[in-house]
């Protein structure tokens, strides 16, 4: 492939006599150590080469599945927790809507005997911190709209609408963790004031010593067992139990609401409890307030209930008259 | 030192990160560039800049080196690519253009028998005679020497067909021929 006329031996001889010129030793260290942090100081076979780069492929490979497989995860779990929060409330507020609907209609039957279910809603909202008691001066809030089921559908008349107060009983004010539950209620959705029954097992069980309400006594606590079943199954507003959730401590109102699931299953059960729950000395108070009112037929009443309740509770000396 | 590894191994060794592979390679070939960058620019200093450049080069492509070619014709590759980058950007672009070569009339150029001191600086007069050749001719014979490239690897290297190549060669041997015997007809 080479001429050889390209190739003088003399020239290659008087060529190779020529000075050798080597670059400096220092520009040879600065070659030889660029070369070497090229490379890393550890020389690497390329055994070793090849293994690094199955292993940089590898996860390379698996790096973005794996991200969204866990993105996945995790916002299923998510959502499912959310949804079974989202369920939890519901299930308990339609109980406590029910309860809250069918009070006024036990309100006209004669008192049942001291166990009754408003007690064990009394036991639930012993977890509520001692409020102000209800103070009955507004005048009853006339329902604008029929409540809303979860749902958004409109309860049915017949069911949801509340039964308005007998006059002669002013509805009690919601309290006030209801004031501020109200306000944050939509107007449309306004449902049925609290019975007056529940307010008062409120009032019970928040302030057994206390003075009565000084405008209007809130009235007996009535009997209110367990509501038939077509209104039981009723659902009702859902911010109705959010209220009451609201206004109990996290862990009170997870047992509560354990508790009131108890008792709508087993109403003797729930009646058991509750008069287990009403001491007589808070009983003997509210007869005496009563009294102090002039409502001498609802004392009396009181009075005998408490008698069949506790019959070995002595009375004090101005009740045992 | 690997003496017995073949450049074209040695280099693979180095892309794969072993760096002794690099400092045999270096020793071996680092003097033949340097006077290849040396005899090209006339300038000692601006041989030593280009050649670090060179070997930063080859350091930077040691990745993606395929041994199609011959290592060395590969590395002056390097070397008079970073060369014509060089004479472009400076005073000296005209040199980049080898095709301009006066190449018949390069004897009226070189140094006169008479103009060196003693016949025993042949070498040097050979150095001055090399100097004096046209920079393509000039490329051609040093690459031959120093890199130990053939016709078809200055070709491949300087970029030109092997004609071109062959032809540059010839004239600058014709001419050094010419320069050596001047003294021992004197």
């Amino acid at each position: 492939m080479t001429d050889p006329d390209l190739r003088d031996p003399n020239l290659d001889r008087a060529y190779r006599e020529t000075p050798r010129d080597e670059p400096p030793s220092e520009v040879d260290e600065r070659i030889r150590a660029a070369a070497r942090r090229a490379v890393g100081t550890r020389p690497q076979s390329l055994e070793q080469q090849a293994a690094d780069e199955r292993r940089r492929s590898w996860t390379s490979r698996w790096r973005l599945p794996l991200s969204v497989a866990a993105t996945v995860v995790i916002a299923a779990t998510l959502t499912v927790m959310v949804q079974e929060e989202d369920r939890r409330p519901r299930d308990d507020s339609g109980r406590g809507a029910a309860r809250m609907d069918t009070a006024p209609l036990k309100k006209a039957q004669p008192a049942a005997p001291a166990a009754s279910s408003s007690d064990a809603a009394g036991d639930r909202l012993n977890q509520l911190p001692a409020a102000a008691p209800a103070q009955p001066s507004a005048p009853a809030p006339a329902p604008t709209a029929p409540p809303v089921q979860p749902s958004g559908r409109a309860v049915p008349k017949s069911a949801a609408e509340p039964v308005v107060p007998s006059p002669s009983i002013p509805p009690p004010q919601p309290k006030r963790e209801e004031r501020a539950f109200e306000a944050q209620r939509p107007a449309a959705a306004e449902p049925a004031p609290p019975a007056p029954a529940e307010l008062e097992m409120r009032w019970q069980s928040t302030a057994p010593a206390a003075a009565p309400p000084p405008a209007a006594p809130a009235p007996p606590p009535a009997a209110a067992p367990a509501p038939p079943p077509a209104l039981q199954s009723a659902p009702a507003p859902r911010p109705a139990a959010k209220a009451t959730q609201e206004i109990a401590p996290a862990g009170a109102a997870s047992g509560s609401l354990q508790r009131d699931r108890n008792l709508g299953d087993r109403p003797e059960r729930a009646s058991r409890e509750a008069s287990a729950v009403r001491s007589p000395e808070a009983w003997v108070e509210y007869i005496r307030s009563l009294r102090a009112q002039g409502r001498e037929t609802e004392a009396t009443a009181e009075l005998a209930e408490l008698r069949r309740a506790y019959p070995d509770f002595q009375l004090p000396a101005d009740l045992a008259r | 030192m690997e003496p017995g590894r073949p450049d074209e191994e040695l280099m693979l060794a180095y892309g794969a990160g072993d760096a002794a592979a690099f400092d045999a390679l270096y020793a071996r070939h680092k003097g033949a560039v340097l006077r290849y960058l040396r005899r090209q620019t006339g300038n000692t200093a601006l041989a030593e800049e280009l050649f670090q450049d060179v070997w930063l080069k080859l350091i930077d492509a040691r990745a993606g080196y395929e041994p199609r070619a011959k290592f060395t014709t590969w590395l002056f590759t390097i070397a008079h690519n970073r060369l014509m980058d060089h004479f472009r950007s400076s005073a000296r672009g005209a040199l980049v253009s080898y095709e301009d070569d006066p190449a018949e009339d390069v004897a009226t150029d070189l140094p006169r028998p008479d103009q060196t001191a003693e016949r025993r600086e042949t070498a040097a007069q050979l150095l001055a005679a090399i100097d004096a050749l046209p920079a393509a001719q000039r490329e051609a014979f040093v690459l031959q020497q120093e890199g130990e490239l053939s016709v078809e690897e200055i070709a491949t290297a300087t970029g030109v067909n092997r004609e071109t190549a062959k032809s540059r060669l010839r004239y600058a041997m014709t001419k050094l021929r010419a320069t050596l015997r001047e003294p021992e007809r004197t």
